[in-house]
């Protein structure tokens, strides 16, 4: 029956090759239309089983909190700057309405300076207590050392986390401006005006108002777009618009730099980049396999034809993957190249056979008829086998391996059509144009005659040779069983991409990092509940929750007594006094003990390894190394020590410029009214609750990185225990790894299961369909066992290597074996000669196929490359040594039978 | 495989061998082994900082009565030469010292589970005690732990002893030294503590580099001595919180 159609195929083309190709033509003509619409998306989250409980929580949340889909503009350079720069490019993408609903970049300094003292912690309050009876700075200062060494020196675990450490660093930035503001009232810089008075007051009791790291040297804004990141088009269009402000005004700031990220952005990048990937890795691997091509069997034309043959071939994937799922994600984006790196060996073999009847001085026509009943067998169930064992992918409960099982399957078998039917009809039709032109020129045979050599070599010692590939077998399961998975995505995503840079620097000045866990729950009770045993975890470094600007009830009214302590306090408060020649000696010691205390702490953070608050210390108390570099404190010291009069009334200026202004906003801070969710502005709300107002988001930042498998299995076990609707994407990550790894490991033995039964059907004969299994379960074994050795780890995309090597390893052996029942015993050496050449080239452009992906931004697609490079050449050692031995055991048994 | 066969038949052996040792003798050959009334050390503390780079601490410690005090002076890098840290009370009392403001501060609110300044250790894991009176304890079985046949014991904490719910820990058979101890809180493993680098000094066995695994929060920190004394005399003037300022 398939000898009939492969006959039929053959004289149809051989005598209405026109005709072929005109139909060809259109159907690709047709696909062409259907590709147009094809999308790619590359977030890890749709590879995932859509139904999955992680992945729906996740989705909601991300559809639900615009918080949760920002488009973030990071800056990097001076303080200064960095202000400038973010008020001007602020109100330049507010402007922009049709994308953007609000860009937020400093505190909303109107509800901290209302509530501030209600969101302090009772413990914070009652060591700040006394700071509010005398606003004279002697007592003041003497106030404020004794809260700093109640809260910071006292007590060794006051920054011993990420979020306290930070905590640390803003008080002392703010002392920083305090102590600066100081000198330069002391000094005559500034003068009593209202407003710097205001300022210092301000700033030392609510903090930066701009959204800048704790070195000063970062800043962020947060673009809230008006859609989602599903709609791709308005991602890409809001990104670049962002990118193309920010390009705009970096160049008014010298040695600024700014540029997008957040999963907005990152989304625009990875579909920028996955598409570039994809053409131009495409593109590499077609030149290489035409190169290939061109030297193996020294002609120009015949690789041309395969190559259109192949761009056919993919043309028709891409339509048939538009049709049958819309669009590519990170497993899928690479099919061109799989497809390309496997179905140029079906024109590998026509291509080998044709030209070597061609030499033999076969007409066109006989040469055609004969190469497509020769090879097509094999190329049929070589397309069969490598598409089924394809297809056993999408037993996967993992959208990602279910869609790229079914493209990859069809993508194969579409290309075998392809290759069928065009390449023979433009084999046919160029050779009839070159004989109608000019003379007939003379095919030159290429026959590999060093495989025949090696494999008559191996014939010689087969028993030898079964020996010396079953110890290495031995070895390769060994090391193949110390395998490990890598489970940080970040090894995944693309390098070089300035969202990713921008990440990395965000994740290292803010802490702020993406791999955090989220929960949203129905009311704000449950979200402070949440948060507080979250906070008890070990392994949580900060929790961030609407509890931190509404705190319980209960915390409410334990902290309205202190804050009605400290309006007491303040409104008893001493009258300012001017500060005396003599009372400077007394400014000094509280000036000195302030330093004395910040030493202490910079060294406890020194030996703690807490380097951010041991940097911000230096600029208060200076460098131990270089003690000619002065902090703010001494600088401070300096001043005072000198004895010029008009220090005395800088001082006494900034006494009463402060004071005033310091009772005012404490005053107005010291609100005991109990904070509900009215009270909250609403940049605050947006980040915390849903978009339908009956949600709140709870996000939990574990406190180390959780790319490290067994702090991940932990956190993800604590999260369960926490409450088992928390996902985020280090657990959406997990359990992705998990389907991907099982599936792969199941889809590798039903396919074993599927290729030996095709195997059967195909040879009829259960002897050759074993020995022609041994190739690719061999190759298997090896590939894993030599990417252990060489260091490698199996990642979420390389682990589809398994069930795909067996695809594609199998060709391998049934070629051989097909030309061997053709060329009958005592001619092994003949068919690795001839076969042998075609299973060589067939294996080296499918290498450099797959080595191509090496090259792709993205990292895992490189991961996947390198494993079948890897894998495939293990499959072409084992064939061409394994088969000749076990193929001459068998003669030679026959011979003494 | 026959280093699997070796192996089994080397542990039944030990077996063979532990029957013979009731598991308080064996208990009280560890303590033996590992109380010193008073030492000496120098070594280094590797820490990860909150940026991520490693920083590596050098300072000398002095330990009495069985480490129910304990002294540690940093002596490097410069920037922390000369501060000191005193253990008093079986870690219960704690007081920090720095040359820089020659100021002695009591770090009060501490307890004794919370952690030593930038390490994995806890002020109490680095205290004295002993397992005979901390822990009522239990011999489980014979295991290897780098390439060293041990006993495997759980400890529980007794009321006064370490908030630690359980410790498993593993003691070579023949020299008694601990090589591994997993702690554990609520019964998840929380620390690993790993020895290594075994060596005689003064007629006892060491391990010069200790690594505590934080497998709740992640990170490690390494402990290597690079020189240690025992039973040597040590003036209890040594812990007192004047002699800090002595330099």
């Amino acid at each position: 029956m398939r000898k009939k159609i492969i006959n039929k195929i053959a004289e149809y083309s051989a005598k209405r090759p026109g005709i072929v190709l005109l139909i060809s033509l259109l159907i690709t003509i047709m696909m062409i239309y259907f590709a147009t619409d094809l999308k790619i998306s590359m977030q890890f989250k749709d590879l995932m089983p859509q139904n999955h409980s992680l992945v729906k929580g996740f989705n909601d949340i991300i559809d639900n909190y615009d918080s949760a889909s920002m488009i973030i503009v990071a800056a990097t350079g001076e303080e200064e700057s960095l202000k400038k720069f973010a008020d001007s490019i602020a109100p330049r993408i507010r402007e922009k309405k049709e994308y953007v609903s609000r860009v937020d970049y400093k505190m909303n300094t109107d509800f901290i300076l209302n509530h501030g003292f209600m969101l302090q912690k009772e413990k914070d309050l009652k060591n700040s207590l006394d700071m509010y009876s005398n606003l004279n700075l002697i007592p003041w200062f003497s106030h404020l050392n004794d809260s700093f060494e109640k809260t910071y020196i006292d007590d060794d675990e006051s920054i011993s986390t990420k979020q306290k450490e930070n905590n640390a660093v803003g008080m002392l930035d703010r002392i920083d401006y305090l102590i600066s503001s100081m000198s330069e009232f002391s000094t005559g810089k500034i003068n009593n005006s209202n407003s710097d008075s205001d300022n210092v007051a301000k700033k030392f009791l609510i903090g930066e108002e701009y959204s800048l790291a704790a070195g000063k040297d970062m800043i962020l804004l947060l673009v809230q777009p008006n859609f989602t990141v599903d709609e791709i088009d308005k991602v890409v269009k809001a990104v670049n618009m962002i990118d193309s402000i920010i390009e705009e005004e970096m160049t008014k700031y010298p040695g600024l730099d700014a540029g997008t990220t957040g999963t907005m952005a990152l989304t625009r990048d990875e579909m920028v980049s996955s598409q570039k990937d994809m053409n131009y890795t495409t593109i590499l691997a077609l030149i290489l396999i035409l190169i290939l091509f061109i030297i193996s069997f020294r002609m120009w034309m015949a690789p041309i034809l395969a190559g259109i043959t192949m761009i056919i071939g993919i043309i028709w994937t891409a339509g048939f993957a538009s049709i049958a799922v819309g669009s590519l994600n990170m497993m899928t984006s690479m099919f061109g190249v799989i497809i390309l790196g496997l179905g140029i060996d079906f024109s590998i073999h026509i291509i080998s056979i044709y030209t070597e009847l061609r030499a033999d001085g076969l007409l066109i026509e006989d040469a055609i008829k004969e190469t497509l009943v020769k090879s097509g067998g094999g190329i049929v169930t070589g397309a069969l086998t490598t598409g089924f064992a394809f297809y056993t992918l999408m037993i996967s409960k993992s959208v990602g391996m279910f869609q790229f099982g079914l493209i990859s399957g069809s993508g194969v078998i579409l290309c075998m059509l392809a290759t069928m039917f065009v390449l023979p009809s433009m084999l046919v039709l160029r050779d009839k144009i070159n004989s109608k032109k000019t003379k007939p020129k003379k095919v030159i045979s290429t026959k590999f005659l060093f495989l025949g050599n090696y494999s008559r070599l191996i014939s010689k010692y087969p028993i030898i040779t079964l020996l010396i590939s079953f110890a290495l077998t031995i070895i390769f399961i060994i090391s193949a069983s110390k395998m490990e998975f890598d489970y940080n995505y970040l090894n995944m995503e693309p390098v070089g991409l300035k969202s990713i840079e921008m990440q990395h620097l965000l994740e290292d000045k803010f802490d702020m990092t993406p791999d955090y866990a989220l929960v949203t729950t129905s009311s704000i009770e449950e979200a402070q509940k949440i948060a507080e045993e979250a906070r008890k975890l070990k392994m949580i470094g900060f929790v961030s929750s609407i509890s931190d600007y509404i705190p319980s009830l209960e915390k409410q009214e334990k902290r309205a007594l202190l804050i009605d302590i400290i309006r007491q306090n303040l409104k008893i408060n001493k009258k300012i006094k001017p500060l005396s020649w003599s009372d400077k000696d007394f400014l000094i010691e509280q000036i000195e003990r302030l330093q004395d205390n910040i030493i202490e702490l910079s060294q406890l953070a020194f030996m703690g390894g807490q380097d951010k608050l041991d940097t911000k210390a230096e600029t208060l108390i200076g460098d131990f190394e270089d003690s000619s570099i002065n902090g703010s404190l001494g600088r401070l010291l300096l001043i005072l020590d000198s004895k010029d009069k008009n220090v005395l009334k800088g001082v006494n200026q900034f006494q009463d410029g402060f004071s005033t202004a310091f009772k005012k906003y404490s005053l107005s801070m010291a609100s005991a009214d109990i904070i509900g969710l009215d009270t909250i502005p609403e940049d605050i709300k947006n980040q915390f609750i849903s978009n339908s107002g009956d949600q709140y988001l709870v996000s939990m930042y574990p406190k180390e990185s959780v790319w490290n498998l067994e702090f991940l299995e932990r956190f993800k076990s604590q999260m369960e225990k926490l409450d088992e609707r928390i996902t985020g994407m280090p657990l959406v990550f997990y359990v992705l790894i998990d389907i991907v790894g099982q599936d792969g490991a199941k889809a590798a033995i039903f396919a074993i299961i599927i290729i030996f039964l095709l195997l059967l059907l195909d040879f009829r004969n259960f002897k050759f369909a074993l020995i022609a299994m041994v190739p690719l379960v061999s190759g298997a074994i090896w590939m894993i066992g030599i990417m252990q050795l060489l260091g490698l780890k199996l990642t979420l995309l390389n682990v589809m290597g398994l069930p795909l090597i067996l695809g594609i390893g199998v060709d391998d052996g049934v070629h051989i074996l097909h030309r061997y029942s053709v060329e009958k015993k005592g001619n092994i050496s003949r068919v690795f000669t001839s076969t042998g050449r075609a299973v060589l080239i067939t294996s080296l452009t499918t290498m450099l196929a797959f080595g191509s992906l090496k090259f792709a931004t993205y990292r895992g697609l490189g991961s996947l490359g390198i494993a079948l490079f890897i894998g495939v050449g293990a499959c072409f050692v084992v064939t061409i040594t394994l088969l000749p031995a076990i193929l001459q055991i068998m003669e030679n048994k026959n011979i003494n039978s | 495989m026959m280093k699997k066969i070796i192996l089994t038949l080397t542990m039944m052996t030990g077996l063979l061998f532990a029957e013979e040792l009731s598991v308080d003798e064996i208990v009280k050959k560890i303590d033996k082994a590992e109380q010193v009334e008073s030492s000496f050390s120098k070594g280094k503390q590797i820490i990860i900082t909150s940026s991520g780079k490693k920083r590596t601490l050098e300072m000398e410690s002095y330990s009495k009565d069985k480490n129910d005090k304990q002294l540690m002076i940093y002596t490097a890098p410069v920037r922390v030469k000369g501060d000191k840290i005193l253990m008093l009370n079986d870690g219960d009392d704690i007081w920090f010292y720095t040359p820089k403001t020659d100021r002695v501060r009591h770090l009060a609110s501490h307890a004794k589970k919370k952690k030593v300044q930038g390490s994995d250790f806890s002020y109490e894991d680095m205290s004295g005690g002993n397992i005979k009176e901390d822990y009522n304890y239990e011999l489980l079985r014979i295991e290897e732990i780098a390439d060293r046949e041990c006993y495997k014991l759980e400890l529980s904490p007794k009321p006064s002893g370490p908030h630690y719910s359980k410790l498993i820990l593993w003691a070579d058979t023949e020299r008694f030294i601990t090589l591994r101890i997993d702690y554990f809180e609520d019964d998840e493993l929380l620390k690993r503590l790993t020895m290594s680098d075994i060596q005689k000094i003064n007629d006892r066995w060491v391990a010069l580099k200790m690594v505590m695994k934080n497998l709740l929060e992640g990170g490690e920190t390494v402990m290597e001595m690079t020189e240690m004394q025992f039973d040597i005399e040590i003036e209890d003037n040594v812990f007192t919180t004047n002699n800090l300022k002595k330099h």
